[in-house]
C-alpha cells in the first residue's frame, strides 16, 4: 500500500491564535490550533476527531483558505498558498471544496436548486455555459436526486436531500479534495448511513480525497484511511483505523473510545475513564493539556508538554507514558 | 400494576388534523429503565410531553388513557397536574441552558421547588439541596449554590437539572435526549449517574434517545418508534440479538461500521396511496398486504411485540 503520491494538501506546523476580549481592559489570546501538521494524499480520507472546541473546524477552514494561519503554512498541490499568484490561485481554488454540517445555512434560501448548482459551474467553466443545465442535472442524478428537484427551493427538501445538493455543488467544479465538516451530524441515523455510502461511492468514482471533520469515532473508523485525534488545539495521536484494535492509544483516544459504547459488543463497555471535563482553550492547563483528566498522570505531565512522536506501529502519539 | 400505563394514545395537530401519535400503548414497571428509540419526528418527545400534559397549544390528545400510579392523568385539572409534575414525575430536556432560569442562582431555583412542593424552606431546604447536589456528583455544592447557570459548564448544568428533577424523590424520571447537547466524554458520566440513581433509589426512567450505544447498555426494555407508532418492543438483550422488524433491522445496519446487506439499503418507489403500512416505501421486504392494510402490534414471543405482516 505504500506508494508515493503527491499530497493534495500539506499542513505544516500551523497555529491559529484568536483574541477574546474578557473585559474592556483585558484581551486574551488563545490558541485554536497549536503546531498541527498533516498531509492528505490523493484518494485518501483523513479524519480529524475531537470534541467541540478542539480546533478541528478551524483546521478545516485553514485548509480551505477561508482563514489564514498565524504560524506555519498550507500547501496546495505542493505550492505554498500564500505565494500563489492570482491566476494560479483561481485555477487551484475550485479544486478544494467544502460541505458543512448545516445544509440549510449553506444553501441560499432564495435560489432554486438549479441556480445553486449553476453558479459555481458558470464561474469556473464559462466556455461551457451552454451545457450548464445538462451538466447540473447530471450531477444531481449522481448524488441520487432526480431532475424534478432542479426547480425546488432548499426549504422544500429534507435534511438528507439538502446535504446531497451541497455535495453536488461541491462536485461540480471537479475537485480533488472535499473538506467535510461534520457532514452527517445533523441527520437521522438511517439517512446518515445513506450519505456516508454515497460519499464512499463518489470517492471511488472520482478518486477524491476527503478531510473528514467529525466527533464520531464510529464514523471516522468506517470512513478514514488515517485518523488524527485533537485535544485543545493539538494533535495528540495519529493512527490507521485498520490497526485500531491492535495498538495502544493515547489516553484521550481511549476516553473517546469508551464514550462510544458499541451497541453490538458482547459485553458492557469498560467505565474506567470517567472524570473531569474538557478545559477551556482560554485556560489551557500547563504541561500536557490533558493531564487534569488523565488517569495515568505523572509529575512530568504537569510540567512539560509531550512532543508528537512517531512509533513503529504507524502511529504518532504525544504522551509521556507511551 | 405498572407505574405508568399509556393506552391507545392519539395526538393530532389542530391545524391540519394529521395524526402525530397513532395509538401508542406501553407500560413502564417500577424500577425499570424503558428506552424509546426513533428518528426525529417519530413522536418520541410528544409521548413524553403528553404524559406531563405539556403539549404545545396546536396539538391535542384526541383519545387514549395515561394511567400513572393508579391515576388517570388526562382527566386531572391543571392544579392537580401541577402537584404531580416535578414532584412525582419529572423531566430533563436536551438543553439545560434553556431550561434553567438564567436570572436565578442554582440554589434559589432548587429551593423554589422544595418550597412549592414540600413547603420546605430555610436551613432544612438548604441541607436537602446540598445533599442532592452531592448525590449527582457536583463538586463543592456549597459554592455552586451561589452560581448562575451561565457560570457552569454544560455537564454541570445537566447535573443541576438532574438534581432538580430528583429533589422531591419522584417515582418517574423522563429523560428526553439528556446527553445530545453535551460533549462526548461528558455523556458517559451522565449516563453512569442515571444508572446509579436507578439502582440506588429505584428511580424509574423513561429514556428517549436516538443513540443505539447508550440504549444498549442502559435500558432494560426498548420501544422502537416509527412515524408515531411503536413498531417493535422487546427487552434490550432480545432486540439486539435478534431485531425482527424491518425498520429495526435498517436502523441497526445503519450504525457506522456495520455490514450493510444490499437488501436493507434498497429503497422502494413512493407508495401510491396513504393507506396501509407506514413503513412500506422504505421497507426491504415490502409486501402486497402492506399496500392496503395497516399491520397491528402483535406478540410474537414472550414480551416481544412487533408491527409487521411478516410475523402475522
Amino acid at each position: 500500500m505504500i506508494e508515493k503520491v503527491e499530497p493534495i494538501v500539506q499542513v505544516r506546523g500551523v497555529s491559529k491564535i484568536y483574541h477574546v476580549r474578557t473585559s474592556i481592559f483585558r484581551k486574551i489570546a488563545f490558541y485554536a490550533l497549536l503546531n498541527v501538521s498533516l498531509e492528505i494524499p490523493q484518494g485518501q480520507v483523513q479524519a480529524i476527531l475531537g470534541e467541540s472546541g478542539c480546533g478541528k473546524s478551524t483546521l478545516g477552514r485553514i485548509v480551505l483558505d477561508i482563514e489564514k494561519p498565524d504560524e506555519g503554512e498550507i500547501l496546495w498541490f505542493g505550492q505554498r498558498v500564500s505565494d500563489l499568484d492570482k491566476k494560479t490561485y483561481k485555477v487551484l481554488r475550485p479544486k478544494i471544496q467544502a460541505v458543512f454540517q448545516d445544509s440549510f445555512a449553506s444553501l441560499n434560501p432564495r435560489f432554486k436548486i438549479k441556480e445553486i448548482l449553476m453558479e459555481p459551474f458558470v464561474l469556473n467553466y464559462p466556455e461551457e455555459k451552454k451545457r450548464t443545465l445538462e451538466v447540473v442535472s447530471d450531477y444531481l442524478e449522481r448524488v441520487g436526486l432526480s431532475k424534478e428537484y432542479l426547480e425546488r427551493f432548499p426549504h422544500q427538501l429534507s435534511g438528507g436531500q439538502r446535504q446531497r445538493v451541497a455535495l453536488a455543488r461541491a462536485l461540480i467544479t471537479n475537485p480533488s479534495l472535499i473538506v467535510l465538516d461534520e457532514p452527517t451530524s445533523a441527520l437521522d441515523m438511517t439517512i446518515q448511513s445513506q450519505i456516508l455510502n454515497l460519499l464512499m461511492d463518489l470517492k471511488k468514482q472520482y478518486n477524491l480525497s476527503y478531510l473528514l471533520i467529525t466527533h464520531s469515532l464510529p464514523v471516522a473508523l468506517e470512513m478514514a484511511d488515517k485518523i488524527t485525534v485533537m485535544y485543545l488545539g493539538r494533535a495528540v495521536e495519529t493512527f490507521h483505523p485498520r490497526l485500531f484494535y491492535k495498538i495502544d492509544h493515547h489516553p484521550y483516544t481511549l476516553l473517546l473510545f469508551s464514550s462510544y459504547p458499541d451497541p453490538f459488543a458482547n459485553k458492557p463497555p469498560a467505565t474506567l475513564y470517567l472524570r473531569g471535563e474538557p478545559a477551556s482553550p482560554l485556560n489551557r492547563p500547563k504541561g500536557c493539556a490533558f493531564h487534569p483528566r488523565c488517569p495515568e498522570v505523572e509529575k512530568i505531565c504537569q510540567e512539560m508538554e509531550p512532543p508528537l512522536k512517531e512509533k513503529e506501529t504507524l502511529q504518532e502519539i504525544a504522551c509521556w507514558k507511551r | 400494576m405498572p407505574l405508568l400505563k399509556v393506552q391507545d394514545l392519539f395526538v393530532t395537530s389542530t391545524e391540519n388534523s394529521t395524526y402525530l401519535l397513532k395509538g401508542i400503548s406501553f407500560s413502564l414497571n417500577h424500577g425499570e429503565i424503558l428506552g424509546v428509540l426513533g428518528e426525529s419526528g417519530s413522536g418520541k418527545s410528544l409521548t413524553a410531553l403528553s404524559v406531563l400534559g405539556l403539549l404545545p397549544a396546536n396539538l391535542k390528545i384526541t383519545s387514549g388513557e395515561i394511567i400513572f400510579d393508579g391515576k388517570e392523568l388526562l382527566s386531572l385539572s391543571f392544579q392537580e397536574l401541577q402537584k404531580i409534575r416535578g414532584k412525582k414525575i419529572s423531566i430533563i430536556f436536551q438543553d439545560p441552558l434553556s431550561t434553567l432560569n438564567p436570572v436565578l442562582t442554582v440554589g434559589d431555583q432548587l429551593k423554589e421547588i422544595l418550597y412549592y412542593h414540600l413547603g420546605l424552606k430555610g436551613p432544612s431546604a438548604q441541607d436537602l439541596v446540598i445533599k442532592t447536589l452531592r448525590e449527582v456528583g457536583i463538586p463543592d455544592p456549597e459554592l455552586r449554590l451561589k452560581n448562575y447557570p451561565h457560570e457552569l459548564s454544560g455537564g454541570l448544568r445537566q447535573r443541576v437539572m438532574i438534581a432538580m428533577s430528583i429533589l422531591c424523590s419522584p417515582k418517574l424520571l423522563i429523560a428526553d435526549e439528556p446527553t445530545t447537547a453535551l460533549d462526548l466524554t461528558i455523556q458517559m458520566q451522565i449516563i453512569e449517574l442515571l444508572r446509579r440513581l436507578n439502582s440506588k433509589l429505584g428511580l424509574s426512567i423513561l429514556f428517549i434517545t436516538h443513540d443505539l450505544g447508550v440504549l444498549r447498555w442502559l435500558a432494560h426494555r426498548i420501544l422502537v418508534y416509527y412515524q408515531g407508532q411503536i413498531v417493535e418492543a422487546a427487552p434490550t438483550e432480545k432486540i439486539f440479538t435478534k431485531p425482527c422488524h424491518p425498520y429495526t433491522q435498517l436502523l441497526f445496519s445503519s450504525y457506522p461500521g456495520r455490514e450493510k446487506s444490499p437488501v436493507v439499503v434498497q429503497k422502494h418507489e413512493e407508495k401510491p396511496s396513504k393507506e396501509g403500512c407506514e413503513f412500506w416505501s422504505r421497507c426491504a421486504v415490502a409486501c402486497e398486504r402492506g399496500l392496503k392494510e395497516k399491520p397491528s402490534l402483535i406478540e410474537i414471543d414472550h414480551d416481544h411485540l412487533i408491527r409487521c405482516f411478516l410475523y402475522d
